[in-house]
């Protein structure tokens, strides 16, 4: 798209449903304009300043200086720029109710005080619950700062971890109830991280944006009226959008705190939920908070995102109904699954043949991603044997590259599946297709035997590998650079795998790079005992006061 | 006694807010929805996805999505399958000869 001076045009674009605008301007051998770079950018940002204020992503608009031989470089910003675009959403859910969100953001205030911990913790999965819990034990003040309105991370989504097929939320779930009823814990959920300033040896300002959940946490008993009332159905973020979920909610039953959020973006202010609320905990005159935090240290456990699998366009996810991610089949091999039983979300069909393929969006150049992301070949045989106890007549079959069963008791599980007639395929898939009756067909090369095939299953399921999920934090911290690898991941010391290149900042988890879940806890601990060290060294040195009193606000 | 003021009324009256009209649109859609498919079962008993479907005209990939978020809110449950791998489902406490 070309554009002159009218940035109008691309706020019109959004406005009008698409989900983003690439911007390609010429470069300084253009002849008609030498400044077009110039002039362009200055469109482009006018553009993304309406839309900030229209509460649009500016991301949404991205633009490049191509010239006629830039194709190998237009073809890798189109990649990244449709990743993000991806990540961001579709444009009409989003931008619906977007003024409102502005507005009430605007209404933020500073809240007076003095708040000050040992450690901060970002990020409430189970590396964030794992390094809170440790240091809490330890005696140290821990602000736990999680993103969502509930901790717990992926891990609680999941159905059983492997190979010791382990039920992953009771797993989770006490360390959940743990972090939350832990008196060296403060705990804020629904709240993000907007600024962290480095000032010197063990000393950090953490700014803190705490949203409004439109819902008193003291009155709020989590029973779930105001949910039954609302009549807003949306995507359900926990359950990958396989059902629905209301615009006032419990993200889910054991969720920490178990309290109603109401998602204003998407509220048609009906005042049901206010009226049928017996608590009288509804209240829409909550304003966001803003806290400015003193820590001496930080531990980042912000995990990972998964790879988003609309990328691998050959293999249809998105177009293709019954094409699912393995994070899908996770919930519905879960015990608080979104359906009834393991069925395809096309027709609700019980499927009798379901096909994995292995490494999408993983060990793959072409998506700019060549590192193997570790999980994927275990969770898969996981999963296939899950299915097999779930529906015992069901024929599994798993496309592999090679299987990569590296760890303990990883062989025996791989060879426990094949046992139970797992059926395992060398060969890469090449097209996955939709067909006629709901099913889906596959075109791989079968390597072993050095043929094309096809092959036609009910369901098949993306093993879709781990994406750094850091780029949000690591752009908010003045005054030093965590340094990250070239994928995006923290870069940690190897003679000490917890500690980041910036004194009093630790890493854990998926931050670091894809790991298992034993791995994550490992690696949590190991942080918190690092941290913990640290810490003890400033109190030695004096550099902080050795009675650190936390301000609650809970 | 005084007529409660709810909170919601002073929000809107001190940010001058109403809800997007695309917004309150798709919430009538999707109330259309989910009423055929309530109204469908309440007719006719147990039914599969497809029936629903062949019902209301509604695609099926749309009547399942909505069938799940209700049997998740206690509004349906699933009976029998049937032999070619379909449940069966019915408004949850409602007997249907």
């Amino acid at each position: 798209m070309f554009i002159n001076d009218k940035p109008k045009w691309i706020v019109l674009a959004l406005e009008s449903g698409f989900d983003g605008v690439f911007v390609a301007a010429d470069g300084t051998d253009c002849p008609y304009l030498r400044d077009c770079t110039e002039r362009t950018a200055r469109h482009v940002k006018e553009a993304q300043e309406l839309l900030s204020g229209k509460g649009i992503e500016p991301e949404r608009v991205k633009m490049a200086a191509i010239c006629s031989v830039c194709g190998e470089a237009f073809s890798r910003l189109i990649n990244d720029f449709y990743s993000r675009l991806v990540e961001l959403g579709p444009i009409r859910v989003r931008a619906m109710g977007g003024d409102i969100s502005q507005k009430i953001l605007e209404r933020a205030e500073l809240v007076q005080g003095s708040f000050e911990y040992d450690v901060v913790v970002i990020g409430g999965g189970i590396a964030g619950m794992e390094a809170s819990l440790d240091l809490a034990e330890m005696g140290f003040k821990v602000l736990l700062v999680e993103r969502e309105p509930t901790i717990g991370g992926k891990m609680f989504l999941l159905s059983k971890v492997f190979p010791t097929l382990d039920c992953a939320s009771c797993i989770s779930t006490p360390k959940m109830a743990a972090v939350a009823h832990h008196p060296n814990i403060d705990l804020w959920t629904y709240s993000e991280i907007t600024r962290i300033d480095v000032k010197g040896r063990g000393d950090f300002e953490i700014t803190i944006l705490r949203k409004p959940r439109f819902v008193n946490e003291d009155l709020c008993t989590g029973c779930g009226t105001c949910e039954e009332v609302c009549p807003v159905i949306l995507p359900k973020e926990y359950d990958y959008g396989l059902r629905g979920r209301k615009a006032a909610y419990i993200p889910f039953d054991t969720a920490v705190p178990k309290k109603a959020v109401i998602d204003i973006d998407k509220c048609i202010f009906c005042g049901q939920c206010e009226r049928a609320c017996p608590a009288s905990a509804i209240d829409f005159t909550q304003r966001p908070r803003i806290y400015r935090v003193k820590a001496h240290a930080i531990i980042i456990a912000t995990g990972y995102r998964l790879f988003p699998a609309e990328r691998k366009v050959q293999y249809g996810y998105g177009k293709v109904p019954n094409v699912i991610t393995a994070m899908q089949m996770e919930r519905l091999l879960s015990p608080t699954r979104p359906f009834n039983s393991v069925l395809r979300p096309s027709d609700g069909k019980e499927p009798s043949s379901i096909g994995y393929v292995l490494c999408v969006g993983s060990r793959d150049r072409t998506v700019g991603n060549p590192r193997c992301s570790q999980v994927c070949c275990m969770y898969s045989i996981k999963q296939a044997q899950l299915i097999l106890g779930a529906l015992p007549l069901a024929d599994v079959t798993i496309y592999y590259m090679d299987i990569r069963a590296y760890g303990k008791g990883f062989e025996e599980f791989y060879q426990k599946a094949k046992a139970m007639g797992v059926k395992f395929v060398r060969g890469r898939v090449a097209r996955i297709e939709g067909l006629p009756n709901g099913n889906v067909r596959v075109i791989y090369e079968d390597i072993d035997e050095g043929k094309v095939k096809l092959a036609e299953h009910d369901l098949v399921v993306l093993s879709v590998g781990l994406l750094p999920n850091n780029d949000d934090i690591l752009s908010k911290i003045h005054g030093a650079k965590i340094a990250v690898d070239e994928l995006g991941f923290i870069v940690t010391d190897p003679s000490a795998p917890t500690q980041t290149n910036v004194e009093g900042i630790f890493a854990a988890g998926c931050a670091t790079g894809p790991k298992d879940i034993p791995d994550t806890i490992l690696e949590a601990a190991s942080a918190a005992a690092r941290c913990a060290a640290y810490l003890r060294s400033l109190r030695q040195e004096k550099v902080v006061p050795v009675e650190v009193v936390a301000n609650g606000g809970r | 006694m005084s007529k409660r003021e709810f909170t919601l009324d002073k929000l809107k009256r001190e940010l001058g807010i109403q809800p997007p009209k695309e917004l309150t649109e798709y919430v009538r859609e999707i109330t259309t929805i989910r009423s055929k498919i309530i109204n469908c079962l309440r007719k006719d008993g147990e039914l599969t996805v497809k029936d629903i479907s062949l019902k209301t005209g509604l695609p099926e990939n749309i009547v399942f999505w909505h069938l799940m978020t209700l049997f998740k809110y206690g509004i349906v449950e699933p009976t029998e399958k049937t032999d070619d791998g379909y449940y069966k489902y019915r408004l949850r406490g409602e007997a249907h000869g």
